[in-house]
């Protein structure tokens, strides 16, 4: 059992939304490793260590283009290191770049354990009474890519057994993933419109429909909300107060060390970690009653 | 499982024959990379010595200065509002005198006084936009659109806005080379091209 599915949907949609929010927003490079670590023990809470071996790959071939992208185009900053084709490539431009491939691993690892934590009957539930087709569109777009995968794999494996592009080289294999690609958008466009009519005909859109859910607000729920609410202030407080600004170009701003920045990063680290932390208590909760049967 | 039938095991030179439009693509971008890729190290960049100049030798004179960002101050990046990105009396090069070499455009005047002068720039090369011509995108860390959004460097030879691009402005001797920065699409240096 994991624990992000007896959390109710609320607190889990509101602590996601706000390290989202801080991680994507905030230009203080203070919130990046958190964020990063964060969401790494979160999706390693939620999809084990093989989840993680089947991304870092993938994951470090983006980190490191887009790390290495931003100095190419970038030339400001008043620490040059080399100069390529007459422009300086530059100490903050090269930190700049590992700062937003930083921000955008973090966002996407987050992403991954939105999309893992929100199963369709949690986003149902949460906007349902408010509107029914934004909760459809919701929950299509989001199990888009896992069902994606998953067809494309049939698909692959299908052609593979009928004896179709057998052989190893890249020519071929480009060949066999074009054939793949074709059959499977002509799979996905079906799909939908085979959803969005077999929704239809259960009467997903009348007037009236109640929905079964058993989430129930539970004293460890309102707590996960305080917390995070509480948080939230924090950060929005040294926002507004201006302590988190920060650039890197031309020079690289000093960090401060004011209490409302300490106050800042302690809040949003206790978020990133509360989701896997949570997620840990429960195992070993886990652990330890089956260890008395 | 295989269902595949093999009637005898590939020998390298097929798999490689298969292979070979990949890797001669492979070949070309790497071979344009290391072609078109100059890399110089921080002391080879900066000029330390520059044309001397003699009797009979040609001369410009250049100068750079940003005395608009002083009156619009406040719409200056904050974290340029120092005397280190804005001089105090807006004078970023003081009127200096350059050997004229023959063929100079403005921009390899400029190229060679900001090398030896040790004065950071950006520019956005002639093969890089569709004017064919180099666009300089800032000098000493103040960039276009660094203090409002019609704000960028422009130049004047001889006191006039020549209506092209510093790569193309063939240079003669005397000329009197000024860049300066705009807060206001050169409404606020005497420009009037866009009006």
């Amino acid at each position: 059992m994991k624990h992000s599915d007896i959390l109710h949907p609320v607190s889990s949609t509101f602590c996601f939304l706000s390290v989202l929010t801080v991680a994507m927003f905030a230009q203080n490079p203070v919130f990046r490793l958190p964020a990063l670590l964060g969401g790494i023990a979160f999706y390693f809470c939620l999809d084990g260590k093989n989840g993680l071996r089947r991304n870092i790959v993938g994951d470090m071939i983006l980190f490191i283009l887009v790390a290495v992208t931003n100095p190419l185009f970038v030339h400001n900053g008043v620490t040059p290191l080399f100069f390529l084709n007459g422009n300086a490539i530059t100490l903050e431009a090269v930190l700049c770049g590992i700062d937003i491939s930083a921000m955008l691993l973090s966002v996407v690892l987050w992403f991954r354990c939105v999309n893992i934590v929100m199963t369709s009957d949690k986003l149902l539930y949460l906007f349902g009474k408010l509107s029914p087709r934004i909760s459809i569109l919701l929950s299509s777009a989001l199990r888009f890519v896992p069902l994606f995968r998953e067809q494309a794999r049939k698909i692959r494996t299908a052609q593979k057994a009928l004896g179709l592009y057998a052989s190893d080289s890249i020519t071929d294999r480009i060949r066999a993933s074009c054939r793949t690609y074709s059959a499977l958008v002509s799979w996905a466009l079906e799909n939908a419109v085979d959803t969005g009519a077999s929704m239809k005909g259960r009467g997903y859109e009348l007037h009236g429909r109640t929905f079964y859910s058993s989430y129930k607000l539970k004293a460890a729920d309102i707590a996960v909300l305080l917390v995070t609410a509480a948080s939230d202030i924090t950060v929005g407080i040294a926002a507004a107060n201006g302590s988190l600004g920060f650039s890197f170009y031309p020079r690289i701003t000093e960090p401060k060390a004011d209490l409302a920045t300490i106050a800042a990063a302690t809040a949003f680290c206790i978020i990133s970690f509360l989701p896997s932390v949570l997620e840990a208590k429960e195992a070993v909760l886990w652990r330890y009653y089956r260890s008395k049967i | 499982m295989h269902i595949r039938q093999k009637s005898r095991p590939k020998t390298v030179w097929e798999k490689v024959k298969k292979n070979a439009l990949f890797l001669f693509a492979a070949v070309l971008i790497i071979a344009v990379l290391i072609k078109g890729v100059n890399i110089q190290s921080v002391d080879e960049y900066y000029l330390e010595h520059i044309d001397d100049i003699t009797p009979e030798s040609m001369t410009v004179t250049m100068s750079i200065r940003c005395d608009t960002i002083l009156k619009n101050y406040n719409d200056l990046d904050k974290q340029l509002r120092s005397e280190n990105f804005v001089p105090a009396d807006g004078v970023i090069l003081p009127t200096t005198k350059y050997v004229l070499r023959e063929g100079d455009t403005v921009f390899s005047v400029f190229d060679r006084a900001v090398r030896h002068e040790h004065i950071q720039t950006e520019y956005q090369g002639a093969d890089a936009n569709r004017y064919g011509t180099v666009y300089i995108q800032g000098i000493n860390y103040l960039y276009e659109f660094s203090c409002g959004p019609l704000s960028g460097w422009m130049y004047r030879v001889n006191g006039e806005f020549p209506n092209k691009g510093c790569s193309d402005y063939e240079l003669s001797d005397g000329d009197v080379i000024e860049w300066v920065y705009t807060c206001d699409l050169g409404h606020d240096i005497g420009c009037d091209f866009n009006d």
